[in-house]
């Protein structure tokens, strides 16, 4: 009898002693989730906010003084960061392949870990440092910061940047991303390749007044080329481009595409129309430049167009 | 009893699907081609240019159906559409047999060549195609 109810008081105290263990390991665990997020929610005063024409000062870090910096804002775990990556890595490849701009990464974490995040997400960026980035005045990640050689700060985009967004960062940097550049931004950084595959506007008026071999192909399918299309342009589904391409375009003509480009799409990795296009000319061994603006705004800037320039719904084989 | 019912409508889901190949693909399957004739009276008002048809086959590779997708005259899609009938299939590779049949383009050129109207299919023809195209 004495030594059942020694072991029932030895049962009770272990499971006294494991409660605490319990409680002393939720309590810990609470609290880093707690600092975890404080640290993430603590906004950056007004004061200390980076603004346009603030400075933006890093230490160890010396802005180049025959151009501009985009600096990118980056952090290991940000959910936003991971998502805006395809176009980051667009972004920098375009960047380092045209050399107009230096390219400089920040995050909060240590060196090492930096390194292997932007080894891991494949960004092409010059530069990597840590930095405390409220110390910055940098309120969130991802942030892109435009600076200029004496780091002035030109323009920034903070968060996972939409369709507008990423329009509004390619016009401001003027740099355009090549057709499947997801898979071609590190093998062309690393080549050096400088082949644009975007005709904008501008290019394309001068284009169609300069050269009489110029060839526009249309490559929507007949229905919305029916309906309207640049003045002059040949229509080929993109899906005959492959068959079709070698017996009435020829290889040795220059060749611009119409296929209702979509920046979006192509840097936020949908299939589209351009890419299916392109990839039908590859296998050919032709490689077309894109008319990156659609019918309306090319009507505005006075491309003619036969038939309307609004697109209409459904399509066709 | 409901495993083997839900594999024998997966079975016949499976097979009752045409395989899309495009026209290159489709080439490697065509034993022997015949080019259309070109119609006298396309001939007579100058029409030249581009048939392209969409046609269905069975998975012994026969052609089941054909629609035009982009002709310059009716005369010339019937032409086009009268040649295919005649051509004939290599055996079907085995992916064929497991699906309903095939469905492909074919794209048929009317050109006027050196002074003389010629059609052909487009696998035929001269690289880039002569005379004034489409």
């Amino acid at each position: 009898m004495r030594v059942v109810r020694s072991l029932f008081t030895v049962r009770r105290l272990e499971m006294i002693i494991n409660g605490f263990a319990i409680a002393a390991i939720v309590y810990v665990g609470v609290a880093m989730v707690m600092r975890r997020v404080d640290q993430q929610k603590r906004p950056v005063s007004a004061d200390r906010r980076l603004t346009t024409g603030s400075d933006l000062k890093v230490a160890g870090v010396t802005w180049p003084a025959d151009k501009d910096t985009l600096v990118f804002v980056l952090q290991v775990g940000c959910k936003y960061c991971a998502k805006s990556m395809p176009f980051y890595r667009g972004l920098a490849g375009a960047i380092q392949r045209e050399g107009k701009l230096h390219t400089l990464a920040i995050l909060p974490q240590n060196t090492r870990e930096a390194d292997a995040y932007m080894s891991d997400n494949r960004i092409p960026i010059a530069e990597t440092r840590q930095a405390n980035l409220m110390d910055l005045g940098i309120a969130g990640t991802p942030t892109l910061i435009l600076v200029d050689n004496t780091g002035k700060v030109i323009q920034s985009w903070t968060g996972f940047l939409d369709h507008l967004g990423t329009e509004d960062v390619l016009a401001r940097l003027k740099v355009s991303l090549p057709l499947g550049h997801e898979e071609e931004s590190t093998s062309a950084a690393q080549s050096g390749s400088a082949a644009a595959a975007i005709v904008y506007t501008s290019e394309l008026l001068s284009l169609l007044g300069a050269d009489p071999s110029l060839r526009i192909i249309d490559a929507r399918n007949r229905v919305r080329f029916g309906n309207g299309h640049i003045q002059g342009a040949y229509n080929i589904p993109a899906e005959e481009l492959a068959a079709r391409f070698p017996h009435e375009i020829g290889k040795d003509r220059s060749t611009l595409v119409y296929c209702g480009y979509s920046e979006y799409c192509a840097v936020s990795g949908f299939s589209t129309l351009c890419a299916h296009a392109a990839s039908e000319l590859k296998r050919i061994n032709v490689n077309i430049r894109v008319i990156r603006d659609k019918l309306p705004q090319l009507k505005t800037a006075g491309v003619q167009i036969a038939g309307s320039a609004e697109e209409p719904n459904g399509g066709d084989k | 009893m409901i495993i083997s019912t839900l594999i024998c409508l997966l079975v016949a889901e499976t097979g009752s699907q045409y395989l899309i190949y495009p026209e290159l693909r489709f080439q490697q399957l065509i034993e022997k081609s015949a080019a259309p004739a070109y119609p006298a009276e396309d001939q007579r008002v100058g029409n030249v240019g581009v048939v392209v048809l969409e046609v269905r086959l069975d998975r012994r590779l026969v052609v089941e159906t054909t629609s035009v997708l982009e002709s310059p005259s009716r005369s010339m899609a019937s032409a086009a559409q009268q040649a295919v009938t005649t051509w004939r299939m290599a055996a079907a590779p085995p992916e064929v047999n497991s699906a309903r049949g095939v469905i492909t383009k074919l794209t048929f050129y009317f050109s006027r060549c050196q002074g003389r109207y010629v059609a052909f299919y487009s696998r035929d023809a001269p690289t880039p195609v002569c005379g004034e195209g489409r």
